[in-house]
Order: structure tokens, then C-alpha cells, then sequence
């Protein structure tokens, strides 16, 4: 094992009525290190971040913390702290003593409490807020106390079960900063779960996509969102054209009616192949000029920070995202780079 | 997680076996059998015209308190639904506290009243008529099942009526409907789980009543309550009580499946 | 829509017909003569001699200790048995409060003859254990559909965050879903009391001799007649019901919410 890993999870699997949720999932998490397990509703991450916190019991599979098995350890014996979906806040206890109920539990002297309470609530900027009652909180503060609440026994790993979906769009952007700065100050390795692909790409330092069960792909956001391994992740993760093709040879693909130049080899020739090409890669010319493909924009919507148009070529039909508007019924040219071409082995599946 | 705690239902579940089912079981078994051995004397004897009698009395009065009790309480509930605030809930305050008040000594309560030197005959004296017999009548029996019961038929009703969504009706109007259709149509199918859930609270304890025949009327074996009672307490015929019972129940349980049916059948249409 | 001072006369001949009796009742325990409608002048005389009733006292100390014994167990009970209610399936659930629904649906006599012929059947003295025994019979469905629904309520979280702080299941359970229930268990158990203190046809039939109730004794002098010591019980009955419910609105937040949980109760 490796010197710094913290949580190992080998093969891990788990049924509810005869189905599979989680289905042999391995993954490896270094001390300081914040892990997102992003995928859409039901692809088993929960249920992976609840058999780490103890709520759940594996079918299989072992779970190591600091190389101990812990698959079959009670939660209050784990050194694991969760920060739950809802925040699941005491609501007939005040802000203090939320935060000093897991003290409390472990027999803390007083003054070690008190001085502990100021402590968390400083880090996540709410000082003062002792005495105030969970019901006077907004959803935002509500969840910083969740997270001070979890982070005051000092876990050596802190799980988070979807923390913002419940917060509207502006307040969810802030506190992903604030998420950031806490699990910076404090060293503390995060397990994140969500369904939210932004918020994994903005945060995390590796992403394992999820989907029926099993990681679809492990990596940092970066190598996700340019190299997604399947279609699910190139799906999932951003918006896409998912183009058939077929690699002529190494460098060189067919697509869309038409020979491109590619940045990927190691293909068989003439194998079957998906390219995946994002929508903002997609550069917009004038018909006239040399172009890779022509074609007539059937539609155009303003979302804010660019256009999102739907063009059709002789083969395919386009996403395209640009600064540019372009009117539908006009007639574009499209340019696309090499290094815009992603290519991906068909999915097994298909 | 789940499965850790529902064991503590579990005692519960076997007290509620040996305390509320197996009562009734024996009640069952008992209707069928004398000295130990199976029999339907109990029934038999109960299939006379003499018993018969009663039964179709207790049938009667309850339909007809229910039937007053629907009448009057419906147009109430239909007022109080349309007051507001404080009003509203002290009015709903004041429907509910006669129900907290011991049933006995509200029934009794009208004996000063109804009774032969009581408050009604001497205001009657006083303008010169004769006096009546309130008392030990039917129509004093009748009486106290309303007195007692009217709250039950208000509250359901006023509770429906209270969630019903105020734009339902506005949307009646504005689609062209009088007041008159807008009732008709829209307020009272709709208030109809209210009115059968309050005729079943009425009907249930007027049709089983014992206590009101005999504070109010005068104590002779009117109802089918009485019989019960009689036959458990006085005569010890636990056989022929039990019965008496199970027909109590029967009569009970078709009433139910009557009123479910009415009011399955009118969801359905909807 | 124009505000009217009074409510639409229907409504006020209605309280009139509801509370008439009660107040007559009220002003009768005064009144000096025997029977009859006349008024003699006025007296304490019948709520003294009713303190001298030693029927009526023993009846009294029976009603409290029965109403105490029962209403408390059945909180206990009813609460530990909601607690695992809760965490049973669907369908078990269901049957069980479908069985918890019985003495609530049924009319009381029918309540009454059954445990009568139980005690029978089982060869049981009749007497306080009989008594005691169906009280807390009635008691329990009151406090389990008064827990039930806020139990329910509480997030499975809540319990899983407690132990997550490093609680132990008992601690959890103690220090975090006992007193969310806190206010509802009061409720549950301040509702069996009422309901047993309040019952007549069930004690009717499940008591033994020399064992009676408020109830059972205002019966049996209703029989006989008019009794003017009925009319001074009643008025402390009746005096005692409001204090009640005066203690019981004012402990609550908002009379809305205490309204709802009545009627909950009543109309079930």
C-alpha cells in the first residue's frame, strides 16, 4: 500500500432486494485529499459513502481505514465524520450544542468544549453564534453548523452526502469556495458525493464517475472532462457531440462524411470509434473560407454567457457553444482542431 | 438500520392479538355455542318478533339521529368553515369541549330539564299549557344521541371543508356558475369524504348506545344496547350477549361497507 | 364581505343547545331544594355532602389511580412500540395499526363485552387487575397515533448523526429523539389520562365488586333518580375539564396546532 493512502475500499459490493447498488467498487484515497463520487441518482454513491461511515454493512468487499478493516465498526466507534444530505441538525439543541454533541459524547472537559465551539465557528465564519437556535438559521448557515458539527472531533476523513443541493444556485457557487478554503485550513480528506458535474470539476482533486454501480472512471477533473474514457462520462461530464467514427490509422479519424486530423494513436485500423468533441471547440467561419464542414444553424438560444446553436452538416447534427451569434436558416462553416477530437473505444455495450 | 429496530413493535403486536383480536374471536365462538357445545339457539332466539323489534328500533333511532344530525350540522360546519381567525378557532374551541365532558353527565343533564317538574314543563305551566311527557320517551332518547353526538358529524364535515382549495370554487365562477351550482357541483361532492365519515361517527355509537335509553328513556329494553347489556350483566347468558353482539357488529360493518361503497362510487366518477 | 358581529344565528342556537344543559346543571348544584325546576336559594350544601360520600370518594381515588397507572404505561409502551412501528415495513405496519384502530373504530360496548368475555374465557376475577387492564388496553392506540406521526417525521438522519458524533444507539436515543418526542408524549399521555378518566361502558363491564369509578358511581345514582349531589359532581368535573384544557393550550404554541391534534384524536 502506499505510504499516504488513508481509506482503501477493495471490491466492495452491496444488494437491496436482490439488486445490486454498489458492484465491486475499488478505490484508493491519499490523506489530504479531496475525492468526489459524482454520478446521477441511484449509481450507488450514497450507499458507498454510507458503508464508509458505517451506516450500511458491505455484502463484500473490505474497507481499510489507516489499513484497519472497519467494514463491521459501529459509526460511533469510527474516526469518520459525516455531514448528511439534509444536516440532519439537532433541532431541539442551540448552535453550540450541536457542535459540542460529539465532545459531549467522548467526555470533554468544559473549558476544552467551549473554547472548541468558538473555534469551529470561527473557521466556517459564523463567530458569536452559540446561543441562536437551528430554526433562526438560513440554509446556508445551517449547513456551515453541519459542517462544524462534523469537523470538531477532528475526523481523519469527512464525508459529504450531497452538502448544497439544497441551497439555490448563487449561495451553492459561495459555498464551494468556502468547502475548498475549510478542507485546505483544516488538512482534512473529504469524500464528497454529488450529482452535480460543476461542482465536481471546480473542487475536487480526483472525480470517480459513477454509474449502475461502478466507476466508470477515476481521475482528476481535468483528464475527465477532456479524456472521458465512455460515452456515460462524456455524457454526464459537460455537454458533447458524440460523433461515430471510424480511425483510419494512427492521427487520422473519419467522421461526419469527412477525413480530421486527431491527436490520438493506438487504435487498430479502421476500428469502430466514438469521438467525442465539445461544443465550445467547435470554431464558427465564414462558408467561404477553408473549412472542415458546412452547414445550415436550425436553432439558437441565448444562455447567458453564449449562444447555444444547433447546426446541421451534411452527416450530423451539431451543439455548439460561442460567443458569436449565428441566426438560424444562416448558412456557417465549421473548423475543428485536432486536439478538439477526443477519440473513445466503443462501449462495450453497444 | 432497519431491521435493528422494529423489534420493539413485537410485544405490542402479541398484546394486541391476545387483547384485541382473541376478545373477539371468543365473542364469535361464544355466539355459537351453549354448555360447550356448538349451537344456534342464541341466533334462533334472536329471529323473534319480540328482539327483532328492538333491533329495528335501534335501527331507526340511529337513522333518524343521523339523519337530524346531518341536517343541522351540515349548513353549521358550511357557516363556521366561512369564518376567519380568531372567531373560527374559538368557535371550533367551543364545538369541542362538550366532547370533553364526561358523556354520562352531559346526558344526564337534560334530566332537570325534560323531567316531569323539570325546567321545560314548568315554563310550560307558567304560560298556562299542560304539561307533557318529555321524559322516558323515544323522543328523549332521540334527543340525547344528537345532544351527544352532533359534534362528530360538524368536525369531519368543517375539516373537509376547511382544506378544500377556495379556487376550486372561484374557478366555478368564473366558468359561469351560480351560487346555487357552485354548491350543488363543486362544494358538496367534494365535502362528501367529510359527510360520510361523520355519518359513520353518529350512526356507530347511537345504533350501540345503552346508557342514553336508559338516563333518557326510561330504561326498558329499547335498544339492542340494552339486550347486550342485559343478557351480560343481569341475566348471564353470555351466549345469547354474545349473539346479540356479533348481529351488533354485523349491522355495523354493512353499515361501513354501504358508506365506503357510496363514497368509492363517487370517487370513481370523478 | 361585510363583518358581522355575531356569528350567523344557527351557530348560536346551536351553543345554546350544547351548553344549556351543562349550565342549567351548573346552577341546579346551588340550589337548595331537592328536585324540581324552582329555585329555593342558594347553597354549597350538595358539594358538601358530596365530600362526605365515602362512595364517591373511594370512586374518585380509583378513577385517579386507575387513569394514572394506565395512561403511564401505555406511554411507555405506546412510545416503544411506535419507535419500532416505525422501523417495520409497510405491510407488517399496516396490519398492526389496522389492529391498533380497532378499540378506536369500535363502538365501546362492543370493546366492553369483548374483554368481558377475554376475562371470562381466561377465568379472571373481576376486579381492579380486570379494570386496570382494560384501561390500558384503550390507552395505548391513543398514544401510539398521537407518537406515531411525529416519530415519523423525525429524519432517520437524526439518529445516524448521533452516532456518526460518536453516541452510543441508548445515548442517541435519550439525547436526541427522546426529547424531539417530548412534546407529543406529554400529549399522548395527558389524552389516555382523559380517555380514562372519561370512561364509563368499558369500566362497566370489566370491573368487580367494589370496584368502581367516578363513572360507574354517577351511574348508579342516575338510575335511581335525580340526584342534586350528581349536578355538584358534574360542575366540578366540568370545572376541572376547562382547567385542563387551559393548561393544555397554553403549554402549546399555537392553539391552530392544539385544535389539529385534537381533532386528530377525536375524529379517528
Amino acid at each position: 500500500m502506499k505510504k499516504n493512502e488513508i481509506l482503501r475500499i477493495a471490491g466492495l459490493t452491496k444488494s437491496y432486494g436482490g439488486q445490486r447498488v454498489v458492484d465491486q467498487i475499488s478505490l484508493s484515497i491519499d490523506r489530504n485529499e479531496f475525492l468526489t463520487l459524482l454520478g446521477p441518482s441511484g449509481c450507488g454513491k450514497t450507499t458507498t459513502l454510507r458503508m464508509v461511515g458505517g451506516f450500511e454493512t458491505p455484502d463484500s468487499g473490505e474497507i481499510f481505514y489507516d489499513n484497519q478493516i472497519i467494514n463491521t465498526i459501529p459509526p460511533y466507534r469510527r474516526n469518520i465524520n459525516t455531514v448528511f444530505q439534509n444536516y440532519a441538525l439537532f433541532p431541539h439543541l442551540n448552535i453550540g450544542e450541536n457542535i459540542a454533541f460529539g465532545l459531549r459524547c467522548s467526555k470533554q472537559p468544559e473549558k476544552k468544549i467551549r473554547s472548541k465551539i468558538g473555534e469551529m465557528l470561527e473557521l466556517v465564519n459564523l463567530p458569536g453564534f452559540e446561543k441562536r437556535s437551528i430554526a433562526s438559521l438560513s440554509g446556508g448557515q445551517q449547513q456551515r453548523i453541519a459542517i462544524a458539527r462534523a469537523l470538531v472531533n477532528e475526523p481523519g476523513l469527512l464525508l459529504l452526502d450531497e452538502p448544497l443541493g439544497a441551497l439555490d444556485l448563487k449561495l451553492r457557487q459561495g459555498m464551494q469556495n468556502e468547502l475548498k478554503r475549510i478542507q485546505k485550513q483544516v488538512g482534512i480528506t473529504f469524500i464528497y458525493v454529488t450529482h452535480d458535474q460543476e461542482e465536481a470539476l471546480s473542487m475536487s482533486d480526483h472525480i470517480a464517475v459513477m454509474n449502475g454501480g461502478r466507476i466508470q472512471q477515476y481521475g482528476t477533473p481535468v483528464d475527465i472532462y477532456n479524456e472521458p474514457e465512455n460515452t456515460f462520462v462524456a455524457d454526464f461530464i459537460g455537454e458533447s457531440n458524440i460523433i461515430p467514427g471510424i480511425m483510419k490509422k494512427d492521427y487520422q479519424v473519419h467522421l461526419a462524411g469527412k477525413d480530421f486530423a486527431c491527436v490520438d494513436r493506438g487504435f487498430k485500423d479502421s476500428e469502430e470509434i466514438n469521438a467525442v468533441i465539445r461544443p465550445e471547440d467547435i470554431i464558427i467561419c465564414s462558408p467561404e473560407d477553408n473549412v472542415d464542414l458546412r452547414g445550415i444553424v436550425t436553432s439558437t438560444i441565448f444562455r447567458g454567457v453564449h449562444w447555444e446553436m444547433t447546426v446541421e452538416s451534411e452527416h450530423t447534427t451539431w451543439l455548439l457553444h460561442n460567443t458569436v451569434q449565428a441566426s438560424p436558416g444562416d448558412n456557417i462553416g465549421l473548423k475543428i482542431e485536432p486536439d478538439a477530437i477526443h477519440i473513445m473505444r466503443k462501449d462495450r455495450e453497444e | 438500520m432497519k431491521n435493528r429496530f422494529n423489534r420493539y413493535a413485537w410485544p405490542y403486536a402479541l398484546w394486541t392479538v391476545v387483547i384485541i383480536v382473541l376478545p373477539l374471536v371468543v365473542i364469535f365462538v361464544f355466539s355459537f355455542s351453549k354448555n360447550g357445545s356448538f349451537s344456534l339457539e342464541g341466533y334462533g332466539l334472536f329471529f323473534t318478533p319480540l328482539y327483532l323489534k328492538v333491533l329495528l328500533k335501534s335501527l331507526e333511532l340511529a337513522l333518524k339521529a343521523t339523519a337530524i344530525c346531518l341536517i343541522v350540522g351540515y349548513p353549521i360546519a358550511l357557516l363556521i368553515s366561512r369564518e376567519e381567525g380568531t372567531r373560527k378557532s374559538t368557535l371550533m374551541l367551543l364545538l369541542m369541549l362538550p366532547m370533553w365532558i364526561n358523556f354520562l353527565l352531559k346526558t344526564y343533564a337534560w334530566r332537570p330539564i325534560l323531567g316531569n317538574t323539570g325546567l321545560l314543563n314548568s315554563f310550560l305551566e307558567m304560560i298556562g299549557l299542560d304539561k307533557v311527557q318529555f321524559l322516558y320517551t323515544e323522543g328523549a332518547v332521540l334527543l340525547g344521541m344528537v345532544y351527544n353526538f352532533i359534534p362528530f358529524m360538524i368536525l369531519p364535515i368543517l375539516s373537509v371543508l376547511d382544506k378544500m382549495d377556495h379556487k376550486l370554487i372561484e374557478a366555478a365562477h368564473d366558468l359561469g356558475a351560480d351560487d346555487r351550482t357552485v354548491f350543488l357541483k363543486v362544494v358538496l361532492p367534494l365535502s362528501l369524504p367529510g359527510i360520510i365519515s361523520g355519518i359513520s361517527l353518529v350512526f356507530m355509537p347511537s345504533v350501540s348506545t345503552f346508557i342514553i335509553p336508559i338516563i333518557l328513556g326510561g330504561g326498558q329494553d329499547m335498544m339492542i344496547g340494552n339486550l347486550i347489556e342485559r343478557q351480560f350483566l343481569k341475566v348471564g347468558n353470555w351466549n345469547f350477549g354474545s349473539s346479540i353482539s356479533v348481529i351488533l357488529m354485523l349491522v355495523i360493518l354493512s353499515a361501513m361497507i354501504i358508506l365506503s361503497l357510496f363514497d368509492r362510487e363517487k370517487r370513481g366518477e370523478r | 364581505m361585510k363583518k358581522r358581529k355575531l356569528p350567523h344565528w344557527l351557530i348560536l342556537l346551536l351553543l345554546i343547545f350544547l351548553y344549556m344543559p351543562i349550565l342549567v346543571l351548573i346552577t341546579y348544584s346551588f340550589n337548595e331544594g331537592r328536585t324540581g325546576a324552582e329555585w329555593t336559594g342558594f347553597t354549597f350544601k350538595w358539594y358538601a355532602e358530596l365530600f362526605r360520600d365515602r362512595n364517591i370518594l373511594k370512586a374518585m381515588g380509583y378513577t385517579i389511580l386507575i387513569a394514572f397507572i394506565a395512561s403511564t404505561v401505555s406511554t411507555v409502551v405506546g412510545t416503544i412500540s411506535a419507535w419500532g412501528i416505525k422501523y417495520m415495513g409497510r405491510r407488517t405496519s399496516g396490519i398492526l395499526l389496522s389492529i391498533n384502530d380497532l378499540p378506536l373504530l369500535n363502538p365501546d360496548l362492543v370493546t366492553a363485552i369483548s374483554l368481558m368475555s377475554l376475562y371470562i374465557f381466561l377465568k379472571m376475577t373481576f376486579g381492579f387487575m380486570t379494570l386496570l387492564l382494560s384501561h390500558i388496553m384503550f390507552s395505548i392506540p391513543y398514544v401510539i397515533i398521537t407518537v406515531l406521526p411525529v416519530l415519523r417525521r423525525i429524519s432517520r438522519h437524526q439518529m445516524e448523526a448521533a452516532l456518526d458524533l460518536g453516541a452510543k444507539p441508548v445515548v442517541g436515543l435519550f439525547k436526541i429523539i427522546l426529547p424531539q418526542l417530548k412534546q407529543s408524549i406529554i400529549s399522548g399521555w395527558l389524552i389516555a389520562f382523559t380517555m380514562s378518566v372519561d370512561d364509563f361502558v368499558i369500566s362497566f363491564f370489566t370491573t368487580g365488586s367494589g370496584v368502581s369509578n367516578i363513572s360507574i358511581a354517577v351511574f348508579s345514582m342516575a338510575r335511581r333518580g335525580i340526584n342534586p349531589k350528581i349536578n355538584a359532581l358534574s360542575s366540578l368535573m366540568f370545572a376541572v375539564v376547562i382547567a385542563l384544557l387551559l393548561i393544555i393550550n397554553k403549554n402549546r404554541k399555537t392553539r391552530k396546532e392544539d385544535l389539529a391534534i385534537e381533532e386528530n384524536i377525536l375524529l379517528h
